[in-house]
């Protein structure tokens, strides 16, 4: 396990040093400045370059870089160009909608999948089946804004249950928070859980044709039985691998319900970043997606080695 | 046998309890959030944001009310586009004016609806006949800190205005040799020349005042405004919105409402659906292709089309070589039909304009068209230049009604035989090429400054020295310039808007800008909600006289 821990972390430190300097490296290519958007199109002569000067905007590249990786690591990533806030505060401040928004959406998306896919692996060949199928190819179809956009209409406009927009913290109003993020989640869960039912489903029809399901029906156990008895906790195995990576995009793409929904979450501060040239902001952010993924995967992978032992015993190549 | 049933019995018992707690605690949420969906006073409640770190008072309810009002006193407004920052000397963002300007910081006069100019920080004033020295007396009056209004705010403001690397800021104050406190209440301005300009701009952007020491002694970028309004700026959140408490010191009439929340809505499309849901009383502004959908909006909502501000504009390069020739941007011009570009880009919120004179309602605006849409002749005038087999590259912004508008001006261009290469990009890359580095041929914008802006030695393309261009010549209209500035120093009123007629004349024949339209955008709101004022200098969103229908 230890041998894991440490072949798993240093891909870890090597890919999250890798992608900073991509990240950094993509941002310069991007083209426009900060200096030159903020004084617009009626700035006076010379105004843009004395204030590109003033911001640092001119330095050399590899010192640009080494003051924002430094300030990474200290957690001091100065501040924005143009408002001037704490980017690290900001960040703090910002994850907090966007985690309780992806963590939402698994809590319902997960047990709810196994359900559904379980269902309908067990009902395979029978007419009940098609409906889980149907619903998922529908889940999958509808894009998250849209499904928001719908469920705005409906529940927020016509019948008046739900704030169209917003977002309330828990720790202010605990009902309000309740009311303002049950449609961001509802318009992000049809999508994941038809993802994940799907995964489910298929998982489950291969759980169910293993010899101990087989075993377990000639004991006497019921289709139904056997499979929730047995078939359910091995089918779970690949949902995790599949809800881990649905987690890390979730936190990535809840960029587009937090724009519907105006939440002010990570992917909103990335949205206004990168319309702002707000240069360290983005990077900071694109890093921090970045560093949660691979993680994510770092997690997976001891994961792994805990469920199926067999990993661990595979010599580490060198 | 009997522990084993007796052990069977206590889980059956824990898992009783288990769901009865569960479902307690599901009733728990639903009663709460049940008793969330009921509360529709929160109008009522007193504001619930923190009062700011200042000495004056600013939420106490007037006593002389007479009954309170069950829609309360808090209005609760969005706006899609939020500022970069919040410092209005170093930013042309129009959304840091939206809010901010007349409400939080006064200038020093404002702008009537009849074009001239009445008190507000400045009571009354004298222009010497000869134009070069302006007095004002300054009222009495109370900043949002709790200092006192004094001729040395005003002076200490207006200078630092003219160092604003902003033009329409700076540039008017540039004929300014000195501004002086006479007294307390007195401030004189000396100028160096005569100046048309001037006057307006003092009930603009360049007559802003605020305490002295106050630009220097707080954070104005992250929102630290303090001015003289009737409102007081505090509790600004990035993406999230700013609160707007009355000022109950303010010099003149408070206005109805003791709070108002501004809250960021970014999509257009939630903004909407934020005011149908009753989340909002008012969306600040409309722009572009949601305005689509306001015409289908029942009796609880009133949409407010607003005075048309801002000209959607073609802007030429003077370095392309394929441009120089008057016939070809006369053909340009002549192949563009604007009604069609005026539906699609803004659903019709404005009208067409052949003339580049903003605002809209000043005096010298007239029908003058030189080159109405024409294809045939478009094509002739192509022919005589030898230019047939045109091609261009139009650079576009790409968000807002700029791709929509690129599509139909490409097309109208290629019916002509021009071939157009229209190239999208973001507004951040936008600026950087066009305005920074000149690399377009022909580019589209809204822009809702005057021609003024366009003077040789300012940062507009063409007429204007661009930035990118260094000391190109080229870029600069000798005679349009020389017309420039002989207009601003002419003293008699008449002569002047005979002169400013035939200066926005020679712009339009130059053809270097081609107007397109001239942009309305709408605020809608609730129908009680009144005092919804039209747009005076800017696209400014006045709250003083807002407040419910009785």
């Amino acid at each position: 396990m230890q041998r894991l821990i440490l072949k798993s972390g240093l891909t870890l430190l090597v890919s999250a040093l890798f992608g900073s300097v991509l990240v950094f490296a993509l941002l310069r290519l991007l083209g426009g400045d900060i200096a030159q958007l903020l004084l617009g199109d009626e700035a006076v002569p010379g105004a843009v370059e004395a204030l590109q000067l003033e911001l640092g905007l001119n330095d050399p590249a590899y010192l640009q870089y080494w003051n924002w990786l430094s300030g990474l690591a200290t957690g001091d990533l100065g501040t924005s160009y143009g408002i001037g806030y704490d980017i690290f505060d900001q960040i703090r401040i910002r994850i907090v909608p966007t985690v309780f928004l992806a963590v939402g959406t698994m809590i319902i998306s997960v047990p709810l999948a196994l359900i559904l896919g379980s269902y309908a692996a067990i009902h395979v060949r029978q007419r009940r089946s098609v409906f889980v199928d149907v619903g998922a190819q529908i889940g999958l179809a509808i894009p998250a804004f849209w499904a928001g956009l719908l469920l705005v209409l409906l529940f927020a406009v016509k019948l008046g249950w739900f704030p169209a927009t917003g977002w309330v913290s828990p720790s202010e109003d605990l009902s309000g928070f309740f009311r303002a993020i049950t449609l961001p989640i509802t318009a992000l869960v049809l999508g994941r859980t038809a993802v994940m039912t799907r995964y489910a489903r298929s998982s489950m029809i291969d759980v169910m044709g293993e010899d101990y399901i087989l075993c377990a029906r000639s004991r006497g156990r019921t289709l139904r039985g056997a499979a929730l008895r047995h078939g359910l906790r091995n089918a779970s195995i690949p949902l995790v691998t599949v809800g881990i990576l649905q987690f890390g995009s979730l936190m990535v793409g809840a960029v587009v319900i937090e724009n519907v929904f105006a939440i002010p979450g990570m992917g909103r501060l990335l949205v206004t970043g990168v319309a702002g040239r707000e240069v360290i902001v983005v990077q900071s952010l694109v890093f921090v997606f970045l560093l949660m993924i691979l993680i994510l995967n770092f997690l997976l992978d001891i994961l792994y080695g805990i469920l199926d032992p067999r990993i661990l015993d595979k010599p580490v190549r060198t | 046998m009997f522990k084993r049933r007796k052990r069977v019995e206590l889980v059956k018992i824990r898992r009783r309890t288990r769901s009865i707690a569960v479902v307690m605690a599901v009733s728990l949420v639903f009663a709460a959030c049940s008793g969330a969906t009921t509360d529709d006073t929160s109008d009522t409640e007193a504001p619930t944001t923190a009062a700011p770190s200042t000495d004056a008072p600013t939420t106490a309810a007037p006593s002389t009310e007479p009954a309170p009002d069950p829609r309360g006193t808090t209005l609760t407004v969005a706006h899609f586009q939020e500022p970069p920052t919040w410092d209005y000397l170093t930013s042309n963002s129009g959304a840091i004016r939206v809010p901010i300007f007349m409400n939080v910081i006064e200038p020093l006069m404002e702008f009537q609806r009849d074009g001239s100019n009445g008190p507000l920080v400045a009571e009354s004033w004298e222009i010497s006949d000869d134009g070069l020295v302006y007095t004002f007396a300054i009222r009495e009056g109370v900043f949002h800190d709790g200092s006192t209004l004094e001729a040395a705010d005003v002076v200490y403001s207006l200078k630092a205005n003219q160092l604003s690397p902003i033009g329409p800021i700076s540039g008017p104050l540039s004929v300014v040799d000195s501004i002086e406190a006479l007294d307390e209440r007195t401030v004189q301005l000396t100028l160096s020349g005569p100046s048309q300009l001037l006057f307006p701009s003092l009930a603009n952007r360049a007559g802003m005042i605020v305490p002295e020491g106050s630009l220097e002694a707080n954070d104005i970028a992250g929102g630290e405004l303090i001015g003289s309004g009737p409102f007081v700026f505090t509790d600004f959140k990035t993406d999230v919105g700013a609160t707007f408490l009355r000022f109950e010191d303010y010099w003149g009439e408070l206005p109805y409402f003791e709070v108002i929340e501004y809250r960021y809505i970014t999509e257009q499309t939630s903004e909407l659906n934020a005011l149908l849901a009753g989340d909002i009383d008012m969306a600040v502004s409309f722009a572009g292709d949601t305005q689509a959908r306001l015409p289908g909006l029942d009796d609880d909502f009133t949409v407010h089309g607003m005075d048309p501000k801002g000209i959607n504009y073609m802007f030429l390069s003077a370095r392309s070589d394929k441009l120089a020739d008057l016939r070809v941007r006369q053909a340009i011009s002549h192949a563009l039909d604007r009604d069609p570009i005026l539906t699609a880009a803004v659903s019709g919120y404005g009208f067409p304009t052949c003339q580049y004179i903003e605002p809209y309602a000043a005096p010298f605006q007239n029908d003058y068209c030189p080159y109405p849409y024409d294809p045939a002749r478009a094509m002739e005038l192509l022919a005589e230049a030898g230019a047939s087999d045109l091609e261009i590259q139009f650079v576009v912004i790409d968000t807002a009604a700029h791709p929509t508008i690129s599509l139909i001006v490409a097309d109208q261009l290629e019916k002509v035989g021009i071939t157009v290469d229209v190239k999208l990009i973001d507004i951040p890359t936008w600026f950087d090429q066009v305005f920074g580095q000149g690399q377009y041929e022909i580019s589209n914008v809204t822009g809702g400054v005057t021609i003024d802006a366009f003077a040789c030695g300012g940062g507009r393309e063409p007429i204007g020295d661009n930035r990118g261009a260094g000391d190109d010549a080229a870029t600069c209209d000798e005679e349009y310039q020389a017309l420039l500035e002989a207009v601003d120093k002419i003293t008699d009123y008449d002569e002047f808007i005979a002169a400013q007629a035939e200066l926005a004349a020679v712009f339009a024949d130059n053809a270097w800008v081609i107007p397109l339209y001239s942009r309305s955008s709408t605020r809608v709101a609730r129908s009680d909600l009144i005092g919804i004022s039209p747009y005076m200098v800017d696209v400014e969103f006045d709250m003083r006289g807002l407040r419910w229908d009785s």
